[in-house]
C-alpha cells in the first residue's frame, strides 16, 4: 500500500490536541512543520509550548485525556491518525523510534539492558535469540559503549546516566528507523555527556540517513546538532527555518529574546547583564486568541490578540507567525551561540 | 442570615443547640459522595434494626414450638424457622445485636488505645518509639484467627475471650497509623511553630495533632470493623462466642450447618445480615477515601 | 548483599525466638491449674502430679523452656493425654493436608484474582473495573464458613456433584473432589486481598516510563502485560500476602471445621475446645514459624527478581 511516497518524511499540518471534552483546553493549537528524509529538525520551546506533545502524537501516544481534535500528521503521506492497530504498530517498530529524557526510568529496572535491548531486535527485526544477541552486542559498541558482551549483562541501575541513554539510542535505532525522535534526551545529563550523545547522534545519522527530529528546551543543543528549527511557544509556532539564519537574524521577537537571554562568555570590553525574558509562559488552561507571546514581548501591537497564527515568509529564507517582523526586529548581538565556538 | 423564619432559635436555649447541631451535620455531610452516602444508609438501616430487634421481631427468639419445626420461609416467619420451631429473623435481629454491640465496642477501644499509643511513641520518639513499635509489630504479623484462639484457650468460651483477643491486634493497627501520622505532623511548619511559641508537649500533641489522627484512624476502622465482625463471626461458628439461647450469628449459622439440606434458610438467610453490614461499611470506608484526598491511609 | 542477608536472617531468628517464648508462656498465663482444667474436675491430686510431672511442669521455668525448645527442633513435641500419643504423629499426617489445602486455596485466589486485577487495572476508573472492585468487596464481607456452607449445598448436597465432607486421597481423582470446595471457599475469602494489591500495583507499574517505552517501540499489548508489568508488579503483592498469609493460615482453620476435613485446623481447634495447652502451644509456634520463614522466602525472592533491593542495600 503505497500511497504517494512524497519527498517529505513526516508532515505535521494544523496539528491541534486538547485536552479534556468539550475543547478545555489545547496545549498544541495549530502547529506545522515538517522533517525530509535524512534532515535534522530541531524544536525547541520552553516547557508547556507543546513541543513534546506534538511528537508524542506522532507514535499516537498522548497521556490520558489528550486527542487530537484538529490537523494531519503524515509519515511518508500516510495519515498516522487513520492507522489501524496493525499499520501502527509496525509504525512505532520499524518506522519511528523514540529516545525519552529519563533514561532510568525508561529501562525497566529488573530487566538486564541486554535482554531489553535483543528483546526489541527479536520484535522488530524477527531476530532469534542468539542473532538478537549478537546483534545487540554489536549495537551496544555502536553507540559507544565500552566492554559491550560484559555490559549486555547488566542491569539498568548499574550504568550511568549517559551510559543508559547510549541504551536506549540503541534500542531506538534497532530496527534501523528512518525517523528518530529524541524527546528531551540530553536534559537529563551534564554538559560534557550531553556533548558526547549528540555526537553520537549526528554520527549515526551520518551513517544511516536516517532523519532525527530533536527536541530541547535548550536551543544550544538544537544549534548545534540541527539544520532546520522549529521555534514554539504556547502551542504554536512562532518560527521556523534553516538554523543559521533564524538564529542569525531571528524573524520574532520571542526567538530574538531567547537568543538574547543566553548567557555567554562576553568578549573583553562589553560584559552585558543577563536578559531575562520579563513575564511568565502562558498557563495551562487558558485558550488565549492571538499570539501567546504578546503579554510579553516588547513589540506588540494591538493587532497581536486577534493573529491568525499563520507563517509566512517575511522577507527572509525563513518562516515566521509575527507580521510585523520587519527591519524593525534588531539582530541578535554577538557570536552565535553554538557550542563549536565558545 | 436565616431570619424571618417563624423557627428562627433564641439566644440560647435547646432550640438553638439543636439548630447548631443541624448545621454541623450538614457541614459535615456536605462532603460526602454518593459512595457515602449510601453506605450510611445501609449501614444505618442495619444497626436500626438489630437495636430495636426486641421491638420489632416477629417474634421472640427464644419461643419454642415444635409444630412449625423446619418450616420454610413466610409471611409468618420471613427467615423460616430452626430445628425447635423458633423464628429465624428473630435469632438474627438479636444475634446482630450482640454482635454489633461487641464489635464496636472492641474496635473502638483498640482505636483509642492504640490511637494514644501510636502517638506518644510517635511523639517522643526513643525508647518508647521502639517498645511500641516492636510490640505492634509482633501482633501484627502473628496470625489473627491464631491468637484469638490461643486467649479464648485461656479465658474460656465466649464473647469476652473474643473480644480480649481482637483488642490484643487491633490496638496494634492503629498504633501504627497514629504514629506514622504523628511523625510526618511532627516535622511540619506548625508543629515546629508551636514548640517555640512554648507549647508544652502536651498541648502539641493534642490540639494538632489529633484531628489528623482521628481522621485516618477513623476511615481505617470501617475496615477493620468488618475484619473483627468476621473473626467474631468465626469464632461463634466455631462455638466460642455467645451460647445458646441467644446465640449471635455465627452461632446461629452453626446451629443450622445439621440441616443444610432440609432447612438451608438457617444458615443462609442469618449471613446475609453481614454481608449487607460489610458492604455497607466498605461502601463507606471507600467514599471517605476518595472525598477526601489529603488524608494517607497506612 | 550479604550483610543485607545476614541482617535478615538475624531479624528472622529473633522473631521466632520471641514466637516462642510467648507461646511458652502460654500455659503460665492460664488462670487457674491448666492441668486440672486438662483432665477435668474428677482428676485425682495423685493423677495430677503424675501428670505434671510428665509435662515437666514441676521443674526450673527456664529447664521447661528448654525442653520445649528442644522438642521443637528434634520434632520430638511430647505427649498429648487425651489421645495418648505423642503429639508429632498427631500432627504429622495432618501437616500435609492443611498444606494442600492452602496451597489449593492460594491457586484458587490466583486463577480467579489475577485475571480481575488485569482487568481492572487496564481499564481503570471504568465500569468493569467498579463491577470488579464491587464483586470483591462484596466476596471480603462473606463470611468464608458462610461461603463454605453455602458451597457445600449448591455444589454437594442438592447438585451432588462433590462431596459436603471429608478428605480422601485414595486418588488423585478423589484428592481433587474432596478438595475443590473447600480449597474455593479458602480462596475467595483472600481475593479481595489479591485483587486489591495486585490491581494497585499493576496500576502504578501502568503509569512507568518503561511500560509507555514499550508501548512506544511498538510491542503488543499481552507481551507488554505479562513479561514487563506483571512481573513488576507481583513482587509488592507477594510481599502484602505474605503479611496476610495469616489469614490463609486462620481461614484453614475454619474451613476444615466446614467440610470436616481432618488437618491441623481442625487439631487446633479440638486442642482449644478442651483446654489442651500443651497441642494449642505447638501449633502455635508451628504457625508463626511458617508466617515468619515465609516473609523471609518472599524477601529473599525479592532479592533474586528485583536487583535494585540488593543493589541498594550496597556491596557487602
Amino acid at each position: 500500500m503505497s500511497a504517494g511516497r512524497s519527498d517529505t518524511l513526516l508532515s505535521v499540518e494544523n496539528l491541534e490536541i486538547t485536552l479534556g471534552r468539550h475543547g478545555a483546553w489545547s496545549p498544541v493549537r495549530n502547529v506545522t512543520f515538517d522533517v525530509k528524509p535524512g534532515e535534522t529538525v530541531g524544536i525547541v520551546g520552553e516547557s508547556g509550548s507543546g513541543k513534546s506533545l506534538s511528537c508524542r502524537s506522532v507514535l499516537r501516544m498522548l497521556p490520558p485525556g489528550m486527542r487530537v481534535t484538529g490537523g494531519r500528521l503524515l509519515f511518508d503521506g500516510r495519515d498516522i491518525l487513520r492507522f489501524g492497530r496493525g499499520e501502527l504498530q509496525a509504525l512505532r517498530r520499524t518506522g519511528v523510534g523514540m529516545v525519552f529524557q529519563d533514561p532510568f526510568s525508561s529501562l525497566n529496572p529488573t530487566y538486564r539492558v541486554g535482554s531489553q535491548l535483543a528483546e526489541v531486535l527479536r520484535i522488530s527485526a524477527g531476530l532469534d535469540h542468539r542473532a538478537a544477541r549478537s546483534r545487540a552486542i554489536e549495537l551496544l559498541d555502536r553507540v559507544e559503549i565500552a566492554d559491550p558482551a560484559r555490559r549486555f549483562s547488566s542491569y539498568p541501575g548499574e550504568l550511568s546516566g549517559g551510559m543508559r541513554q547510549r541504551v536506549m539510542i540503541a534500542m531506538a535505532i534497532a530496527a534501523a528507523p528512518r525517523l528518530l525522535i529524541a524527546d528531551e534526551a540530553t536534559t537529563a545529563l551534564d554538559v560534557t555527556t550531553q556533548a558526547q550523545i549528540l555526537k553520537l547522534l549526528r554520527g549515526l545519522r551520518d551513517e544511516s540517513g536516517m532523519a532525527i527530529l530533536l527536541v530541547s528546551h535548550d536551543i544550544g543543543v538544537v544549534a548545534e546538532t540541527c539544520e532546520r528549527i522549529v521555534v514554539m511557544y504556547g502551542g504554536h509556532v512562532l518560527e521556523a527555518g534553516p538554523t543559521a539564519s533564524v538564529l542569525r537574524t531571528p524573524g520574532h521577537p520571542y526567538t530574538a529574546a531567547l537568543l538574547r537571554s543566553i548567557p555567554t562568555i562576553a568578549s573583553a570590553g562589553h560584559p552585558r547583564r543577563l536578559a531575562a525574558i520579563p513575564g511568565q509562559p502562558p498557563e495551562p488552561g487558558g485558550n488565549l486568541a492571538g499570539c501567546p507571546f504578546a503579554p510579553r514581548c516588547e513589540y506588540r501591537q494591538d493587532a497581536c490578540e486577534h493573529l491568525d497564527m499563520q507563517l509566512s515568509p517575511a522577507g527572509r529564507d525563513h518562516d515566521t507567525a509575527c507580521p510585523f517582523a520587519g527591519p524593525g526586529v534588531p539582530p541578535v548581538p554577538g557570536p552565535l551561540p553554538t557550542k563549536a565556538t565558545s | 442570615m436565616g431570619s424571618g423564619s417563624a423557627l428562627a432559635p433564641a439566644a440560647g436555649g435547646p432550640a438553638s443547640l439543636a439548630a447548631r447541631l443541624a448545621g454541623r451535620a450538614r457541614r459535615l455531610t456536605a462532603g460526602w459522595n454518593i459512595e457515602t452516602r449510601m453506605g450510611v444508609v445501609i449501614v444505618g438501616v442495619l444497626i436500626l434494626i438489630s437495636l430495636l430487634a426486641p421491638l420489632i421481631s416477629p417474634a421472640r427468639p427464644d419461643t419454642i414450638s415444635i409444630l412449625d419445626a423446619l418450616k420454610g420461609p413466610s409471611l409468618a416467619h420471613p427467615f423460616g424457622t430452626d430445628y425447635v420451631g423458633r423464628d429465624v429473623l428473630s435469632r438474627t435481629l438479636y444475634g446482630a445485636r450482640i454482635d454489633l454491640l461487641v464489635v464496636f465496642t472492641v474496635t473502638y477501644i483498640g482505636l483509642i488505645v492504640g490511637g494514644l499509643a501510636g502517638m506518644l511513641a510517635g511523639y517522643f520518639g526513643g525508647w518508647v518509639d521502639s517498645l511500641v513499635g516492636r510490640a505492634a509489630d509482633s501482633a501484627i504479623a502473628f496470625p489473627f484467627i491464631i491468637l484469638v484462639l490461643v486467649v479464648i484457650t485461656i479465658t474460656g468460651s465466649g464473647l469476652r475471650g473474643i473480644g480480649i483477643g481482637i483488642i490484643l491486634v487491633g490496638w496494634a493497627l492503629y498504633a501504627r497509623l497514629a504514629r506514622s501520622e504523628m511523625l510526618s505532623l511532627r516535622e511540619e511548619q506548625f508543629m515546629i511553630a508551636t514548640r517555640s511559641l512554648g507549647y508544652s508537649h502536651w498541648r502539641s500533641i493534642f490540639r494538632h495533632a489529633l484531628p489528623n489522627v482521628i481522621r485516618s484512624s477513623l476511615i481505617y476502622s470501617t475496615v477493620d470493623i468488618l475484619v473483627n465482625l468476621l473473626v467474631i463471626a468465626a469464632m461463634s461458628y466455631l462455638g466460642f462466642g455467645a451460647q445458646e439461647p441467644s446465640p449471635d450469628l455465627g452461632g446461629l449459622i452453626a446451629s443450622g450447618q445439621p440441616y443444610l439440606l432440609n432447612a438451608w434458610w438457617i444458615t443462609t438467610l442469618p449471613g446475609i445480615f453481614v454481608v449487607l453490614f460489610g458492604f455497607g461499611i466498605s461502601l463507606i470506608g471507600d467514599g471517605l477515601s476518595h472525598g477526601d484526598v489529603s488524608v494517607g491511609i497506612r | 548483599m550479604s550483610a543485607y542477608l545476614a541482617r535478615r536472617i538475624g531479624i528472622t531468628l529473633l522473631q521466632l525466638l520471641v514466637l516462642s517464648i510467648v507461646a511458652f508462656f502460654l500455659i503460665h498465663l492460664a488462670p487457674g491449674d491448666p492441668v486440672r482444667t486438662m483432665l477435668g474436675p474428677r482428676a485425682s491430686p495423685h493423677e495430677i502430679d503424675l501428670v505434671r510431672q510428665q509435662l515437666g511442669l514441676t521443674r526450673a521455668l527456664p529447664l521447661q523452656y528448654g525442653g520445649f525448645i528442644g522438642g521443637i527442633l528434634t520434632g520430638h513435641f511430647g505427649n498429648d493425654f487425651v489421645y495418648s500419643q505423642s503429639v508429632s504423629s498427631l500432627i504429622a499426617p495432618r501437616a500435609g493436608i492443611s498444606a494442600e489445602l492452602i496451597a489449593g486455596g492460594l491457586i484458587v485466589s490466583m486463577i480467579i484474582g489475577v485475571p480481575l486485577a488485569l482487568v481492572a487495572a487496564v481499564r481503570a476508573n471504568s465500569a468493569v473495573d467498579h463491577g470488579v472492585r464491587a464483586l470483591v468487596t462484596l466476596l471480603f464481607a462473606m463470611p468464608s464458613f458462610w461461603v463454605g456452607l453455602i458451597l457445600a449445598l449448591v455444589f454437594a448436597l442438592k447438585l451432588k456433584w462433590l462431596p459436603s465432607s471429608g478428605y480422601s486421597d485414595a486418588s488423585i481423582g478423589s484428592l481433587i473432589r474432596s478438595l475443590v470446595l473447600p480449597c474455593v471457599a479458602l480462596g475467595l475469602s483472600i481475593l479481595a486481598v489479591v485483587v486489591r494489591t495486585l490491581r494497585g500495583s499493576v496500576r502504578e507499574v501502568l503509569r512507568t516510563e518503561y511500560v509507555e517505552a514499550a508501548r512506544a517501540r511498538g510491542y503488543g499489548s499481552a507481551r507488554v502485560l505479562l513479561r514487563h508489568v506483571l512481573r513488576n508488579a507481583a513482587m509488592p503483592t507477594a510481599t502484602v500476602l505474605a503479611v496476610n498469609a495469616g489469614l490463609l493460615i486462620g481461614g484453614t482453620v475454619v474451613i476444615e471445621q466446614v467440610f470436616q476435613i481432618a488437618g491441623l485446623g481442625s487439631l487446633l481447634f479440638d486442642a482449644v475446645e478442651r483446654r489442651d495447652y500443651l497441642v494449642v502451644e505447638y501449633l502455635t509456634v508451628l504457625a508463626g514459624s511458617a508466617i515468619v520463614l515465609l516473609s523471609f522466602a518472599v524477601d529473599l525472592a525479592q532479592v533474586v527478581i528485583d536487583p535494585r533491593v540488593s543493589l541498594v542495600r550496597g556491596h557487602g
